[in-house]
């Protein structure tokens, strides 16, 4: 689709920097400027949002609020009294999935007809999608946390996924969608629109597609799903700078939040601010690193002309160098792909790559980046531990060597899949699948060790000789396995550098 | 026993947000945004129009380009573009965003800089000196939100609008109207 210019540019291999000064240096102040103002924004209203996550989470069982849970449960025939044992809690968002990639696939089939109709079925019809998404995310992180901290229960997974869409994701995609209609992305009540051209030396009529796109686009955002195949104006999307930024800011926000609800629900709120601090440095790095080298201009190989301005392919003008950077990154790591169309210079073109690998271990979507991050660490403390004679835990709850073969085998693999899923071209629908397929895994992974944990007590230094001894052979194996993968995927991701 | 109730779930989640988060949104955005939440179109007196923010292929030399699409013929467009270029202006830098293609090509914005480059071609064309049309592009600069977010644009929807207004063509207007001088 892009490949005369990607080809053109790849002939490039040192990229010289524009030679204006000035300009230069301004666009360095703009960079700096907006990226604190990103980073700042997200350090004051992820704490916020955090806390109300928790608080919405763990509500008590009366009020009005409750009532209203109950009555929408009750209208779907399911009883919240009884605790959900992990093999319903799998079977149910399995199922939740299903259904919503079974209506996204048929729309995406329908898709080719009239593309202003596939617009509306298709925008309306993926909101749910998009809805449940986030919602089993933040659900299924507030279980994690519960199996770790307590021993009676998880609770209900589908309590959780109703207070999750009712409480958290609808009143944040109300506000958003208002804000993103109030930039330009279009919320018409009729559909498409066909205009006469102001120039008709080649063409008369110009068709917009107008559809509901900032309902839409505002939950596709918060949930951290990647684009459909369907066609919209991307100019449509964020067509201010101040949207832009937002865009950018609502991508990582719940994410970043989760780390803060996770703290509170685990009691231990400096392991939400480490968890926090983590992500904003990585994704400070990483949009720097975008930002210097999108800056400068390539030299086209077959055109000998010098262009001036940075590496603008793809990226929007009224956005500018900088705020693309930022929303190049945040994209890639909330949701495993990059913005369409978009070309970077080689270097962060590589970088982009590792951040949709490490984003999804990071950031993520919602919830699986935090949960893939809590995994890590038990392999890492559990690391440590075995290396000072002592059992591997995770706050203050044994983690036995099982535990950690499953999780690194249950990361490893879809990771695997992903990486490798690059290296062949494939559809929208390809890498779509691959995607939520990796994201269910780790649900799946955490709604079953949240389980195994809920059920163990806390934990006591003693007797844990025996415990050692195994675990010592399944960390073994599992460094094993994590390191013949690692050894075999990087390398090839980053020799070809293929294009996401 | 469980799908039952998923089942049941999915169609009740379609419902809420069929019947009222879409809905509420639209109802809302209509009533306090409606040209914004109804794509930003403007039309003109000849019965042209566009959207402001979707960019509207302009290929005459009496109009100022967009940036190229990325899908079909760039090279040769961008190839073309730097031809006219060298002709009618004596720049030794191109701006990237003349050549490099905007995302789906849906950009409707260009920067200063490449709006200059253009302005020689625009004016010849519509039989004015170039300080005409420097001043219109000038009174048309939309600059970066508070100087620091985004980047200083020209939006070549509106420009090539005001200048159909302004400059009509095949009967330039030797004096321009107080508003564009």
């Amino acid at each position: 689709m892009h490949k005369n210019g990607r080809d053109l540019y790849y002939k490039i291999d040192t990229l010289p920097n524009t030679a204006d000064a000035e300009y230069n240096d301004r666009m360095v102040i703009s960079f700096g400027v907006q990226l604190a103002l990103f980073l700042g924004t997200l350090a004051i209203f992820s704490p916020l949002l955090g806390q109300y996550i928790a608080w919405v989470m763990d509500h008590r069982e009366s009020g009005i609020r409750y009532r209203v849970e109950q009555g929408l449960l009750r209208l779907c025939g399911i009883d919240t009294s009884k605790q959900t044992d992990w093999k319903t809690a799998i079977a149910i968002t399995l199922q939740l999935s299903g259904i919503s990639l079974g209506l996204w696939g048929i729309l995406g089939i329908i898709a080719d007809s009239t593309p202003s109709i596939t617009q509306l079925v298709g925008s309306v019809g993926l909101t749910p999608f998009y809805f449940l998404s986030a919602a089993i995310g933040i659900a299924v992180t507030a279980q994690l946390a519960r199996g770790l901290r307590s021993h009676t229960g998880t609770g209900s997974i589908w309590r959780d996924i109703s207070r999750a869409v009712l409480w958290i994701l609808l009143p944040l995609c109300l506000g958003a969608s208002l804000f993103f209609a109030a930039t330009g992305t279009p919320q018409p009540i009729h559909i498409g629109h066909q205009v006469m051209t102001v120039d008709r030396t080649t063409t008369q009529h110009q068709s917009i597609l107008l559809t509901p796109m900032a309902s839409v686009f505002a939950v596709q955002t918060l949930s951290g799903v990647p684009q459909s195949a369907l066609p919209v104006h991307q100019s449509l999307q964020t067509p201010t700078p101040v949207s832009g930024l937002v865009h950018s800011l609502l991508l990582v926000l719940l994410p970043t939040s989760l780390c803060f609800a996770f703290g509170r629900w685990a009691r231990l709120p400096d392991l939400g601010e480490k968890l926090f601090g983590l992500m904003l440095i990585v994704l400070a790095t990483t949009i720097a690193i975008t930002f210097f080298y999108d800056r400068q201009t390539p030299v086209v190989a077959d055109i000998q002309t010098l262009l001036v301005g940075g590496t603008m392919d793809g990226k929007f003008q009224r956005l500018g160098i900088p705020l693309s950077a930022i929303d190049s990154i945040s994209t890639a790591m909330t949701t495993g792909r990059s913005i369409p169309n978009t070309v970077h210079h080689p270097v962060p073109h590589r970088i982009l790559i590792g951040a949709t690998g490490a984003g999804s271990l990071l950031i993520g979507s919602v919830g699986v980046g935090l949960i893939r991050l809590v995994f890590v660490t038990m392999i890492v403390i559990a690391l440590i531990r075995w290396l000072t004679r002592k059992p591997p835990e995770y706050l203050g709850k044994a983690v036995t060597g099982r535990d950690l073969l499953i999780i690194i085998v249950g990361l490893l693999l879809p990771l695997s899949v992903e990486f490798a899923a690059r290296l062949v071209d494939l559809s929208t629908w390809g890498v779509m699948l691959i995607i939520v397929g990796g994201r269910l895994t780790t649900v799946c992974l955490a709604l079953y060790l949240a389980a195994q944990f809920s059920d163990r007590a806390p934990l006591i230094e003693v007797n844990y000789k025996y415990l050692m001894l195994r675990s010592w052979f399944y960390v073994a194996v599992a460094v094993g396995i994590a390191i013949i993968g690692a050894a075999i995927i990087v390398p090839i991701m980053v020799y070809t550098g293929h294009p996401l | 026993m469980t799908l039952k109730q998923t089942l049941r779930f999915c169609a009740l989640l379609v419902l809420l947000t069929g019947l009222v988060y879409t809905p509420t949104v639209t109802m809302v955005a209509q009533r306090l945004v409606p040209f914004q939440a109804n794509g930003s179109i403007v039309a003109t007196a000849s019965g042209s129009g566009a959207s402001l923010l979707v960019a509207q292929s302009a290929t005459g030399d009496q109009y100022f380009w967009h940036r190229p699409t990325p899908y079909k013929d760039w090279e040769a467009t961008i190839r073309t573009r730097i031809n006219t270029i060298s002709k009618t202006a004596q720049a030794a830098e191109v701006p990237a965003d003349m050549v490099m293609a905007a995302s789906d090509g849906s950009d409707p914005y260009i920067s200063i800089e490449n709006a200059q480059i253009q302005l020689f071609r625009v004016a010849t064309a519509r039989g004015v000196s170039a300080e005409v049309v420097s001043a219109i592009v000038d009174r048309l600069t939309i600059p970066a939100t508070a100087r620091l977010i985004g980047a200083t644009v020209v939006n070549v929807n509106q420009l090539n609008i005001v200048l159909d207004q302004v400059l009509p063509n095949g009967a330039p207007t030797p004096i321009l109207p107080a508003a564009y001088k």
